[in-house]
């Protein structure tokens, strides 16, 4: 399982990103490295045991106008699962909303989900085999919060080198598999994507996702980055979606704080404590 | 007329879900076709599919991948300092655009504006230390429309209940007792089961009843003040909740076009109801066992509590019907499973100490029989199966079907041996969420009715929220028991503003 620096949602996004390895090695780079072991040596990065984070959630529609909502995450690694867990603490609309998944290695196991809305005063389990839809109106799908399987990608390299804020990167298109394309279209909503990964610290920087559902096309920018206790860490996340070269809305997460290797009781990853809150 | 309002509601739930589910539900068809000699080849397939997407460039002058600079707003965390407060106005009206059957009572006769109602919310979370939790809320409504149409015309107690009400929402102090054991006592919701619908095994809270089809679940129930324990070990959750107040469904009141005794009247006269008193000895008890596996859920409760729906006591000594509440004792469970998109829910309970109206109280009244009796004490086996459905994007359609067995049947009980429920929800939420079409269908047990209701929500900023929308009783046999209100039909509009 692939490892990332952005807990909670940009985290658990890139376990999209992240977790695409290169299934055919590219004699045109004349490097010693295949897209699948770069991907692979990426996937062994550490990324801390557990993380907390402070995240604001900017929704920015086509005129301009934004919406606010500030979350806080919590994350923790057992083994090759994840759980994790977010609260809503704004606005007032969705203040208390929260959300929590138990993400599986073992790909025999459904991912579990909950959600508690405040209104309800009640756990709903969300049955998430679709995960294309947006994640709380973002232009994040739930696929991009809780990732999708690897091995359901083809992969080759669209160009040996480019550059990104000074950086050196790979770029990589990345195609659900023949045989299970419709399948993995459906539950992710993408066509296809491509993806820069830094050279240097094997990290996505940039990536671009053709969306089935009304032809759209979505820009991922990763800032920011910078190490933290360790970790490399992308502090800034921004995703755009167009449709005709036309902006339609975009989302940026910026992180205000984040720490790894906290203490986290398990108890903070259960359904009683969506209902009882921060 | 009715016909053309069923279409209206059609044709308006399909303009708010044509522009995306047209397009996906194509896209399902394209996915069980089989592939069949002959077919484009692979990477012609990719190249339709990518079809259309010709116009990817950006405009010049505006890249999509440059950085966004973004303004951060001040924290919430730092800017409460353990205090928050907030609350919401909602302006809600109505307009009944059917005329009144005049047999009924009802003060309303004619096509007009029938609910003007202000409501304020208001609430304050106060954390004590790091782990205790006070939250104080209350909400308050008035509606104009008594204030100038044939205020007169209506009881006392008719305006207490419909025009105005002031009252301690979820009112509580929550925190741990020990690492496993936590306390929470205070006005509250406690949300159990799966249905969506009829309380099967959701015995808490008494449900805001007073219009019939147009209140959500999520603002139907009505806190209860009780003293819950949750002791969660190993996975499980225990849970053991005492209440300490008495509160009833709220339902129509005379003279109100959702009075449920409005037939009624016409013959008995029908008394304010008699609740429990609060003291020691009405304390109901009520427990449950809860547990989340990989793939679903499950929960099995046992509860002793009184009926939050009355059933009508015949008093011989004033020919009155006096609406009583009974102790029942209820035990069941609820679970759920997922398969891919899939939900499936289930819910079960056998109750027992119900009391059902009996058909045959006039015929006594004519025999003179010493004791009329109106209702009997019986037994029920109810249970609810149904699915939450996501594989459609952004949709979720929600189906329950009920039904209840009552045990040792009569014939002269008025309702039936057997009876089945359905309801359908449809959900959709497109715009980056800021725009929720909802299509709500349910059929009343034995054909007693349908309701239909459609609204359309729209977030114009985060705190500005407007809806509309119409709902639509249908029952064409006057023993339906939806009958009474089949011209209560209302267009729907509001404006809540949270903050």
């Amino acid at each position: 399982m692939h490892t990332f620096t952005l807990p909670f949602i940009a985290r658990h996004f890139l376990l999209f990103v992240l977790l695409i390895s290169f299934a055919v090695p590219t004699p045109l780079l004349g490097e010693t490295l295949t897209a699948q072991q770069v991907m692979e040596k990426e996937d062994d990065r550490y990324e801390g045991d557990t993380s907390i984070q402070d995240m604001i959630m900017i929704l920015i529609d086509r005129r301009g106008g934004q919406r606010v909502r500030e979350t806080k995450g919590f994350s923790k690694e057992y083994g090759e699962d994840t759980k994790s867990i977010s609260f809503f603490l704004s606005p007032a609309d969705v203040k208390n909303t929260a959300f929590l998944s138990h993400e599986w290695d073992d790909s025999s196991k459904e991912d579990d989900s909950w959600l508690y809305l405040p209104a309800l005063r009640k756990v709903k389990r969300i049955a998430s085999s679709d995960k294309s839809g947006s994640f709380m109106g973002t232009d994040f799908t739930y696929a991009d919060v809780e990732g999708v399987d690897v091995e359901d990608y083809d992969y080759k390299f669209i160009k040996e080198s480019e550059m990104v804020d000074g950086h050196d990167t790979w770029v990589i298109e990345a195609k659900p598999k023949k045989a299970i394309k419709k399948k993995v279209i459906k539950e992710t909503g993408n066509l296809k994507s491509q993806l820069w990964v830094r050279k240097d610290i094997f990290m996505v920087v940039k990536g671009k996702f053709w969306v089935k559902k009304g032809k759209k096309i979505k820009y991922l920018t990763i800032s920011e980055i910078e190490q933290i206790d360790g970790v490399w860490t992308g502090k800034k996340m921004q995703m755009v979606t167009t449709k005709k070269g036309k902006r339609e809305h975009s989302t940026v997460l910026q992180t205000r704080s984040i720490q790894y290797n906290q203490p986290l009781d398990d108890d903070m990853f259960t359904t009683q404590r969506m209902e009882r809150g921060l | 007329m009715k016909k053309v309002v069923w279409w209206l509601c059609l044709i308006l739930l399909s303009s708010g879900f044509v522009s995306n589910n047209v397009y996906l539900i194509q896209d399902g068809w394209a996915q069980t076709e089989p592939v069949e000699d002959g077919e484009p080849a692979e990477e012609e397939e990719e190249d339709e599919d990518l079809e259309g997407f010709e116009d990817e460039d950006f405009e010049e002058g505006d890249d999509a991948f440059e950085e966004i600079e973004v303004k951060l707003p001040v924290p919430v965390s730092t800017e409460s300092q353990g205090l928050s407060y907030g609350g919401f106005f909602r302006e809600e009206l109505a307009y009944s655009f059917q005329e009144q059957d005049p047999n009924l009572g009802f003060v309303r006769r004619g096509a007009e504006l029938s609910k003007v109602r202000s409501i304020l919310n208001l609430n304050l979370e106060v954390d004590l230390d790091k782990d205790w939790k006070l939250k104080i809320s209350g909400n308050a409504f008035y509606d104009a429309y008594y204030s100038w149409e044939d205020r007169d015309l209506y009881p006392y107690d008719t305006l207490n209940v419909v025009e105005r009400e002031a009252e301690f929402r979820d009112t509580f102090i929550e925190g741990p007792l020990t690492d496993s054991l936590w306390l929470k006592v205070g006005r509250q919701i406690i949300a159990w089961g799966e249905s969506e619908g009829p309380a099967i095994t959701d015995m808490a809270n008494p449900r805001d009843n007073r219009e019939q089809g147009v209140v959500d679940i999520e603002d139907a129930r009505i806190p209860i003040f009780a003293t819950k324990f949750s002791y969660l070990k190993e996975g499980w959750e225990f849970n053991v909740v005492f209440t300490h107040e008495f509160r009833a469904n709220k339902i129509g009141v005379e003279g109100f076009e959702y009075d449920p005794y409005a037939s009624i009247r016409s013959i008995f006269e029908v008394e304010f109801p008699k609740q429990p008193e609060n003291h020691l000895s009405n304390t109901e008890t009520l427990y449950r066992l809860f547990k989340s596996f990989n793939g679903g859920d499950i929960s099995f409760m046992y509860a002793d509590v009184f009926e939050d729906e009355a059933y009508l006591d015949f008093d011989k000594n004033t020919s009155r019907l006096i609406p009583r509440y009974r102790r029942i004792q209820v035990y069941g469970g609820s679970g759920n499973y997922v398969m891919g998109s899939w939900l499936l829910k289930l819910e079960f309970a056998e109750k027992h100490g119900l009391g059902f109206a009996r058909e045959d109280l006039d015929k006594q009244l004519e025999n003179e029989v010493d004791r009329p009796e109106s209702w009997s004490e019986k037994n029920t086996s109810e249970a609810m199966l149904g699915f939450d459905y996501t594989g459609v994007t952004d949709l979720t359609a929600t189906f329950e079907l009920g039904i209840i067995k009552t045990h040792d049947y009569e014939d002269n009980l008025m309702h039936l041996e057997l009876r089945a429920s359905s309801s359908l929800i449809l959900r959709y939420d497109t715009w980056n969420d800021t725009l929720h079409p909802q299509f709500f269908w349910v059929r009343l047990p034995n054909d007693n009715g349908d309701v239909l209701r459609v609204t359309v929500d729209y977030d114009y900023v985060d705190a500005l929220q407007l809806s509309a929308g119409i709902v639509v009783y249908e029952a064409s046999k006057a023993d339906n028991l939806l009958y009474i209100f089949r011209n209560n039909d209302r267009i729907l509009a509001s404006l809540k503003y949270s903050f």
